[in-house]
């Protein structure tokens, strides 16, 4: 089954000399991620899955396929509970994946 | 993998650094629906750019680096496309403050401007007392207007704060504008000078506090923060007059790039090239930055240093000199020499980086 994502609405950001800064609206949190993870937060736009950008991040770095999903799932769940991401089973609608 | 919580201080700081835009001010229109009697503007033509500009604007922003804008006129609301402006800058995901008066706003406006998680509203409070504040506007009922609005967006969920320009046909009625903050649950931001207006006209100084009220208002902390020690102009002169020049700048309605919207100089205009390019490139932009406090000769021997909280842009706009004294931080530097308090090192200028 397929597990979308999507930043979350109440999210400000911009990423500065390859790494990401998140600033949320709601608590406002700023959050600065170092530059691999700053780079899996810059394919989080329009229609994507964590088996795509898994595959993505198994292009651009080193490593078993199998460890890299291993971080990756353990990065986004933290990005969750930072509320900064969403994750969902179906696609999101239009107006989310259209957000830059 | 990491993401670490940081200060909003440290963004600023890499801004500083790298010669990037942070943070900056559009004033989206100069129209308006009141005619305050110190308002900066020397008119109120201007309607701004188109929408389709402004989404080139925010397009460039979010290339250059830009994390916060502050979208004001004027006043914004007179834009009927104001709305689509900011969620245009959301879908950029710019984090968005707006000032404003308020009055035009529309229990549908809030309901957006929380649904888009705008940051902050500022909303201009010139009294607690209806009358005052409505000569200030010069429009009956303006008062009553913006408080309701407050109240509703408090009571969305919308993060308000009260700018209050303070006036000496105003200040007497600082206590009571408090308890009405502190009632609502909101900040006051206070400012204790009235500028000039843009075009350098000093009309507006008829409304400027008399020594007399600047005394007063002095000894409230919470509206003139207050430094415990003095800080010596020779062991600083290395140190930056002012950020904004490095982290920050403003945008007229005309597209005009401003390393501040108080230092009226133009770096370019975004209808003729990338803010990021101008940015960094401006040769203007790039000299005010080579400024450093050795540069401003009057300050080395003035007795006020320690009490002054100069404003290059001030000092350019109404005495014709960026490196020149300001006589407006003068004014106050001498009431706070009179009282024996010192401004915070903050206030001042910064130490350079790199």
């Amino acid at each position: 089954m397929c597990t979308y994502l999507a930043k979350g609405i109440n999210v400000s950001c911009r990423t500065i000399n390859k790494e990401a800064f998140i600033f949320d609206q709601k608590s406002r949190q700023l959050l600065k991620l170092d530059m691999i993870g700053s780079f899996i937060w810059d394919q989080i736009r329009g229609e994507i899955t964590i088996d795509q950008v898994v595959e993505i991040c198994c292009q651009a770095f080193e490593g078993s396929r199998q460890e890299i999903a291993s971080s990756i799932n353990e990065f986004l769940n933290d990005l969750c509970d930072k509320k900064v991401l969403n994750l969902s089973s179906e696609p999101f609608c239009e107006e989310v994946t259209s957000v830059c | 993998m990491f993401a670490n919580e940081i200060k909003l201080g440290d963004i600023a700081l890499l801004g500083k650094k790298n010669i990037i835009p942070i943070s900056m001010l559009v004033e989206v229109c100069y129209t308006c629906n009141e005619n305050c009697v110190h308002c900066c503007l020397d008119n109120h033509a201007k309607s701004g750019l188109s929408l389709s500009e402004y989404e080139s604007l925010f397009d460039q922003m979010a290339e250059a680096g830009t994390f916060y804008v502050i979208l004001t006129g004027g006043e914004p609301f007179t834009r009927p496309d104001f709305m689509d402006i900011v969620r245009a800058a959301r879908r950029r995901r710019l984090s968005v403050t707006i000032f404003t008066n308020a009055t035009l706003l529309s229990d549908s406006h809030i309901a957006e401007l929380n649904a888009l998680y705008v940051d902050e509203v500022h909303v201009s409070i010139y009294s607690a007392n209806p009358d005052v504040h409505d000569r200030v506007t010069r429009v009956n009922g303006s008062f009553v207007k913006s408080m309701t609005a407050i109240k509703k967006m408090l009571a969305a969920g919308i993060t308000v704060r009260i700018k209050c320009p303070l006036m000496n046909a105003t200040v007497d009625g600082i206590d009571e504008l408090k308890k009405v903050a502190k009632n609502l649950g909101v900040n006051i931001q206070y400012s204790s000078i009235i500028t000039a207006r843009n075009d350098g006209s000093l009309d507006t100084h008829q409304c400027r506090l008399t020594h007399d009220q600047l005394q007063t208002v002095l000894s409230y902390p919470d509206v003139m923060s207050r430094g415990d020690e003095p800080i010596y102009y020779h062991k600083n002169m290395d140190c930056i007059p002012c950020d904004t020049v490095f982290n920050g700048g403003s945008i007229d309605p005309e597209g005009n790039v401003y390393a501040c919207n108080q230092l009226r100089m133009i770096g370019g205009n975004i209808l003729e090239q990338p803010l990021g390019a101008i940015w960094r490139e401006s040769p203007v932009f790039n000299t005010l930055r080579s400024i450093r406090l050795r540069d401003l000769k009057k300050c080395s021997d003035c007795d006020l240093f320690h009490h002054c909280t100069r404003c290059p842009g001030l000092a350019y706009l109404e005495d014709g000199d960026v490196l020149g004294c300001s006589s407006a931080a003068k004014a106050v530097a001498e009431a706070r020499k009179r009282a024996d308090v010192y401004p915070t090192e903050a206030h001042i200028f910064s130490q350079p980086i790199g």
